[in-house]
Formats: structure tokens, sequence, C-alpha cells
């Protein structure tokens, strides 16, 4: 290892801190805690959990996005929006992010994910959506670290269908990989972002039926990623027996030539057969090679007009 | 009211290619106006800026999609939508007064003669000509000459302003004095405007959204800018606004980023672009090249049906 890539790896400091999954129950009113992660944040755990810790619609995080129906970023968040502050206050969390995970008609599930900040680190997540009266999409809400010049001016941009990030995120209505953002071409943002260091995106679509509500982008650092380990499986028929790797932030997949004949790994399919988002905490269950040293992660499957679409993985 | 004023839905311009398939200038434009927005329209010389403002016009026939105005679709040119070119176009042998008077005459064909007069009086007072109605286009500078075009367009009242470069004839001060007419007069009367221009500070002096188009063919909009400078403005107080670099810097970096000389266009097919990227970057899991690959750009084929409407949430961009 060189000096350089040791001093990289000593620096570098995951920015998720926790991922949850809350099943959504069948009337909609109210959400409980089937699986999680904890890196290095065990404080965040909730009380209950085993036996389920359950919120009320528009109690706590997961509760307000049931009651929403649309994802929630929330910047240094109170008692009232997020029931663990005095804990997420103790590990350094900055901004928690509830997810809806739609199947067709139904919220079936809320993905809840905790962010850390601090100076030393260069990360955001950005959460684009429509904006009355234009076809287009624009920064509703973002959490940053270390990025202020690039979140200034990210705040009045806007994509249409099919440009930037979040432009093809919604055209493909699938999860999105960008690396080398600061070269790329696809990246329309990428003079600010290698100024401030990021690297790579991650854009993730919220679907409702044949309705975009969202675009959510992860867009990580060198020194203090997002996820260790990205990837987008996708499928063409709707089918988890058909999902292959499309691309990973190693270059590898079908978008680079490699051959679709991969085993699918375990949380992927799972995410995929089973139509549900999915907490992974053994090493090889996302698909990442060793090297990337993950240890757990989470499988986020898209569905559109009624058909699974992809499965995102983010592992840490 | 609807928000959307001017809705320019998936406007494509195509020509015939005797060797193979129909050449796409312009693929899938889509922008929406709300009444009373200057839009600025920026990209590289030949990316289409001017074939959207002439399919706008209804003066360039559209291979596809729709321009509705006002809730209705357009279909040819109207005095609903006035055009100011880079070269005024006065008829030599009329004075000022006689050329605006040309479209008023059409478009208030039921107002008396002396009515007809004020309008056209009004309008050539408001664009700084009171004291040249009588002269001809030979009697007056290009500036002056600009102004005559742009009191013949506004008289109309049109419900959109289209303007093609309308500067990009004059010297410095003669722009930055026009530029100044027409905010002025925008200001007073609300009018809807798409101005195309290929000036940085000048995009961002007189609009208040700018659209950046992507290289041809194939040219859509990449990204659209909000300007989030009030109205009426000053040109000192623009320049010293601590996001005007900022804001000018992003549209740099968007035109840097299709610069044709320093980024040739990449190969058309997918395979083909697949093949680029393994050809420049090999793969090899875990290795630094293998970390940067670029692929973002690179569309896949498959469709899956109609695209996704768009859910809305907050108020105005």
């Amino acid at each position: 290892m060189t000096q350089a890539a040791a001093m990289t790896s000593t620096q570098t400091q995951a920015m998720t801190a926790a991922a949850e999954v809350w099943r959504v129950d069948a009337q909609e009113q109210s959400v409980t805690l089937i699986e999680s992660v904890y890196l290095d944040a065990e404080a965040l755990r909730p009380a209950g959990e085993g036996g389920g810790a359950t919120l009320a619609t528009g109690q706590g995080l997961a509760g307000l996005v049931l009651a929403r129906r649309v994802p929630v970023l929330l910047n240094e968040p109170d008692a009232e929006s997020f029931e663990r502050v005095g804990p997420a206050a103790d590990v350094g969390v900055k901004a928690v992010l509830g997810l809806p995970i739609f199947d067709e008609d139904k919220l079936t599930y809320v993905v809840v994910l905790m962010f850390r900040g601090s100076p030393g680190m260069v990360g955001a997540v950005e959460l684009w959506a429509g904006r009355s009266g234009r076809f287009e999409l624009g920064l509703a809400e973002l959490f940053h670290s270390g990025l202020e010049h690039f979140a200034k001016v990210s705040e009045h941009v806007n994509f249409p269908m099919g440009s930037g990030l979040p432009g093809e995120v919604w055209r493909d209505a699938r999860p999105r990989l960008m690396t080398g953002l600061g070269q790329s071409r696809g990246f329309l943002r990428s003079s600010g972002a290698e100024t401030a260091g990021l690297t790579t995106g991650f854009g993730y679509p919220i679907i409702h039926r044949n309705e975009l509500k969202a675009v959510m982008l992860w867009l990580s650092s060198a020194v203090s990623p997002l996820a260790a380990y990205q990837a987008v499986w996708r499928t063409k028929d709707g089918t988890a027996g058909a999902l292959a790797r499309w691309c990973d932030d190693r270059g590898v997949g079908l978008a680079h030539g490699a051959a679709s004949s991969e085993a699918v790994p375990g949380a992927v399919l799972k995410a995929g057969s089973e139509r549900r988002p999915v907490v992974f905490t053994e090493a090889g269950a996302g698909g990442a090679p060793e090297d990337a040293k993950v240890s757990a992660g989470l499988a986020l499957p898209v569905f559109a007009h009624e058909k699974m679409r992809a499965v995102g993985v983010l592992a840490w | 009211m609807s928000d959307r004023y001017v809705e320019i839905v998936n406007l494509v311009k195509a020509y015939p290619n005797p060797t193979g398939d129909a050449i796409r200038v312009v693929d899938g434009f889509n922008l929406t106006v709300k009444k009373g927005e200057v839009v600025g329209v920026i990209g590289h010389s030949g990316c289409g800026k001017s074939t959207v403002l002439t399919m706008v016009a209804g003066l360039n026939a559209i291979t596809s999609g729709d321009v509705v105005v006002d809730g209705k679709v357009t279909d040819g040119p109207g005095p609903d939508r006035a055009v100011v070119f880079q070269a005024p176009c006065l008829l030599p042998w009329m004075t000022a007064f006689g050329n605006v008077m040309l479209g008023v005459k059409r478009v208030y064909p039921h107002v008396s003669k002396a009515e007809r007069r004020e309008i056209v009086e009004y309008y050539l007072s408001l664009v700084g000509l009171a004291d040249a109605m009588t002269k001809y286009p030979r009697e007056m500078s290009g500036g002056m000459q600009q102004r005559v075009g742009i009191a013949r367009a506004i008289a109309l009242q049109p419900k959109m302003l289209l303007l093609d470069e309308p500067f990009g004839r004059l010297d410095s001060l003669t722009r930055m004095d026009l530029q100044d007419v027409i905010l002025g007069i925008l200001n007073r009367e609300k009018i809807t405007t798409m101005v195309i221009t290929h000036d940085v500070d000048e995009a961002v002096y007189m609009s208040d959204r700018i659209c950046m188009m992507t290289n041809g063919p194939r040219a859509r909009v990449g990204q659209v800018l909000n300007i989030p400078f009030e109205r009426p403005r000053e040109r000192r107080e623009v320049l010293e606004h601590e996001l005007y670099y900022d804001l000018r810097g992003c549209l740099i970096d968007f035109l840097e980023k299709f610069d044709k000389h320093k980024h040739p266009t990449p190969p058309e097919t997918a395979a083909a672009k697949r093949e680029a990227v393994k050809a420049a970057e090999p793969v090899v899991a875990g290795s630094p090249a293998s970390l940067h690959p670029s692929f973002g750009e690179y569309s896949e084929d498959d469709q899956y049906g109609s695209p996704l409407t768009l859910a809305e949430v907050g108020g105005g961009a």
C-alpha cells in the first residue's frame, strides 16, 4: 500500500451512521422496525427492536414519512420530528432521511438513514423534486458537509428529464451511479464537484406507480464516502431471477461489457424476490468485492409501472 | 391563470438525410415559462438555439412536439409571438414611424387612425425614439434601428416576445443601453420573453431563468439556472450581488463541458460507447483506473414504457 493510499484509508470515515427498514402495516397506520444496522453508533438502536419498535402515523421520522408519503430529509432534526435526537447528537448525526418505498399503490416500507457531518467530512445528500408549474427537478432539500459553495449554486439549478444525474434517474426510472464526477460529462455540476472533492454520485428514484415523487442523490468524496461500495442491479423482465449487475463503483458490470452469468448476491436477490428493502450484515451479501471491506449494507428495490426495475446497493 | 403560460413540449426539428436517418438538430426540447418571465437561452454556436426560437415563432416547421401559448397550441406565425432578430430588417423606404405602423395596422384594424398613431408614438417613445420618428433607416445608427425593431415588436402587444441575439451587432455601450431599454419595457409591460444570447453576462443580467442547451445535433435543454435577482434590476447591484460570479461560473462551466473542441462528441451507438469506455479505461477491479470510469452519460438501450409523470412539491422554483 502506498503512503498516500495508507493515509487515505486511515482518514476515511463513512458519513452514514445507520440504516433501518420499517414495515408499514396493512392499514397504513403504523410502521414497525424490522431490520437495522448501526455503524459505530449502537446508541441509535431504538428500544423495542425484535419486540418491534413501532411508530404511529406522524410519530417520529418513519411515522412522518408514512403520513406525508414523500421523502423527508431533516437537517439538525428536533425531538418532535425525530424520536432519537439525544443519541443522534451523541454520535455526531447531523441529518436524517426517511424514504418511502412504494409497491404499486401501497406504501410498503420506510427506509431511514442517518448521516454524520463534521468539518473534515465532505459529502451531500440531496432531494430533488418537481416544482409547481415546471416539468423539471429542483433541489427541495439538502444535507451537506464541507460543500458550502457547491450547495449554494446547486439551489439555483434545475434539471429536465434526461439531463444531469437527477434527470437521468427520472428518465430511466432506475438507480444510477456516476463515478469520476469531476470529469463526467453526465454530471453537469462537475466543475463544482471537482473543486469540492466529490467523486461518486448515486441517484435513486422514489416512484409511486407511474409518478416520480423525488430523486435522492448521495454525493460522496474519497475522504468520507456515504457508502464504501455502491452498485446498481437491473432486471429487464421485472423478476428477481433476471437481475444482473449493471454497474458498480469499481467499473464492474454490464455497462462495461461484463458477462451476465454472474450469480445474484443474497441481499439483492432477497430485495427483488420479496419486493422490499433489505439491510444485510454479511460482507458478501451485497456483491461487494473483498477489497471494499464492507460489513453491512442496504439493498433498495425500485418499482415502476407495477414491475421491479432494479435494486440499488449501498454498503459500508 | 395557469403557471405554465408557455409550454414547449418535446420539440423536435429533423432534416432529411439522403444517406440515412433524418438528422435531428433539436431533439426533445422541453421548457415551461411562466407569465411575465424572461428566459435566456444559451449554448454554443450551431447548437440549435435559433432553430428553437424560430419554431416557437412559427417561422420554422416543427417536426414533432408542440408549442402552447396561453393554453393554445400554436400553428404557424402570429401576432401573439413577436420576434426581434439580430438585424432589425426595417423597410428602407419607410420612416421609423411607418415601420412600426405596419404591424400596428394589422393588429389593431378596428381602432381609429388617431388611436393607432398614439400606439406607435407611445412605443417609439418607450425605446427612446420620440425625436426620431420621421427618420429613415439610412439616417439612423444600428442601435437606433434595433430600437425601432423592438418598438415594432412590442407595439403588437404580443403574448410572447422572442429576441434572437438582438444585440449581436452592436458595440458594447449601445448593447448595455439597449439591454436596459428592454428590461425597462419588460418591467412595465410584463411580456413573457425568450432571449437567445451568446453572452453569459447578458443572460444573467436579463433573465429570470437561463436555459442551457446541449450541443447539436440532438440538442435539448441540459440544465436550467434560476436567477434570484429581484426586478427591477440595476446593473451595478447585479454585478455586486454575492451570487453573481457563482451563477456566471455555473454557465461557463456548462459551456466548457460542451465545448466541442475540448470534448469531442462521444460515439453514437451503445456498443461503440461501451467499447470506447473499455478501450479508454481498462477495467481491473480494485485498480485506481477502475474507480473512475465515467459511464454516467451512456444510456441503456431498453425502454420501460411511458415516461414517469412528475409529482409537484413546494412553491415556484
